[in-house]
């Protein structure tokens, strides 16, 4: 019942933040989950940062190159969309640091049978990540140009996007075939 | 040629993958590395190919040590990648090149050697994948790609070639083809299976690691075969109910 009323909380928490734009009250939000997180806070704000720092930079700068040529910048509007990302994102992995998803979840059999699903399409497809990095890392004889790391990453990519699809029809077929959307119509 | 003194290795957090494991190759062996599913065969081939560091205990390659630090050393890393190479159990975390041809130059560009396209044609053709050159590898069937990955690996002429589960993929054919293209090659082979029916054609020494990731036998690969109780005990052979012992055979 506990992860149940914590998840139920987070879910009204991120309404509040997508829906109230005072930059005080996101940069509030921010500092606020930090403290809440205690020790675990460097933890969570390097593998939230790592999660959304290039992506923030990237739209930051798009929107920085389009606006300032016409003049028209907002900084409060730069503030505000990088403060609610950071925290939405703290607020994510604080949460599931927390609270047993599934036990949050156990109300609803098909939600269960979901999360675990993507939850084991995750470990799998990390795992091919991570070895396709050691792949890369072990013919890597020197330092490797733009170009290389480019299609390793594309690479990396369409393998991971083709692989998921193939697992999900798959996975869709097993499950048919055990007469799961039979009983969850 | 590789010294391995009291490995013990595991994941941060996480239980031992390898518990003090010592052993020693010379050149030209032809050892198969034996054990069940996470007895840490796969670790133990990524610590001598220096992508994993023992938590305890040290690997020698031709008396270096191989730590995080050795390899930052970018003479000696070029050296060792060269020398030794890995192919990994899964072909498909080894391809991102465009081609086949881009797959097997792309080790030989970075050595900048003069002879790029020599050795490329030269390794596809040693290995029957000519005609597949400028293809992409991602649609090649599983033993495509695994000829792939050994013309890229192969192309280096490495001293050290260690297989992680090499005939997983492969049909009862190309599994013998492979058997017989390993058993010509000129160089150290450490080749991990669980298959017992196919170690005798890879390689004449075994290691043997239990499921509790101990190195439970270095030696002979006939006198491990015909050891039944090592071979229960290290879980690659099991029992019925009406005392009749089998072999596992799962490729």
């Amino acid at each position: 019942m506990r992860d149940r009323i914590f998840l139920g909380l987070y879910l009204l928490w991120v309404v509040l933040l997508t829906s109230i734009h005072d930059v005080r009250f996101l940069g509030t939000a921010v500092v606020a989950v930090l403290l809440l997180s205690g020790r675990r806070a460097p933890g969570l704000l390097r593998r939230a940062l790592g999660t959304f720092l290039w992506f923030n930079l990237a739209v930051t700068l798009a929107y920085l190159l389009s606006t300032l040529v016409r003049g028209n910048t907002s900084w409060s509007f730069v503030a505000l969309i990088n403060l609610r990302v950071a925290a939405l994102t703290f607020s994510a992995f604080w949460i599931t640091s927390r609270i047993n998803i599934l036990s949050a979840l156990s109300f609803s059999p098909t939600l269960v049978y979901l999360l675990t699903i993507a939850y084991s399409q995750i470990i799998t497809l990390r795992r091919v990540l991570l070895n396709s990095r050691e792949a890369l890392r072990s013919r890597t004889l020197g330092p490797l140009g733009f170009g290389d790391l480019y299609r390793h990453r594309a690479g990396v990519g369409a393998f991971l996007f083709g692989r998921g699809l193939r697992d999900a029809t798959e996975i869709t077929q097993a499950m048919r075939s055990r007469g799961f959307f039979d009983d969850h119509r | 040629m590789i010294t391995v003194e009291h490995v013990s290795f595991a994941f941060p957090d996480g239980p031992p993958v390898l518990r003090d494991v010592s052993l020693r190759v010379r050149d030209h062996d032809r050892i198969v590395l034996l054990g069940t599913n996470g007895s840490g065969k796969s670790t133990l081939l990524k610590i001598l190919n220096g992508l994993l560091y023992p938590t305890e205990g040290t690997y020698r390659y031709r008396d270096q040590v191989i730590t995080a630090h050795t390899l930052r050393d970018a003479a000696f890393a070029r050296r060792f990648r060269r020398q030794v190479v890995y192919l990994f159990q899964s072909p498909d975390a080894m391809l991102f090149n465009p081609t086949v041809g881009d797959e097997i130059a792309f080790g030989v560009r970075q050595l900048g050697l003069a002879d790029i396209d020599d050795r490329v044609h030269g390794w596809a053709e040693r290995l029957g994948i000519e005609h597949l050159l400028s293809r992409p590898p991602f649609h090649l069937s599983g033993g495509e790609k695994q000829k792939v990955c050994l013309a890229a690996l192969l192309s280096l002429e490495p001293s050290v070639l260690l297989l992680d589960e090499p005939t997983a993929q492969l049909d009862p054919r190309s599994t013998g083809w492979l058997v017989d293209f390993l058993g010509d090659l000129e160089v150290t082979t450490i080749v991990s299976t669980h298959n017992l029916s196919l170690a005798a054609e890879l390689g004449e020494r075994t290691w043997i690691l239990s499921e509790d990731h101990r190195l439970i036998f270095d030696g002979e690969l006939g006198e491990a075969l015909k050891d039944r109780d090592l071979l229960l005990q290290a879980n690659l052979m099991h029992a019925h109910r009406h005392r009749h012992y089998h072999i596992h055979d799962w490729d």
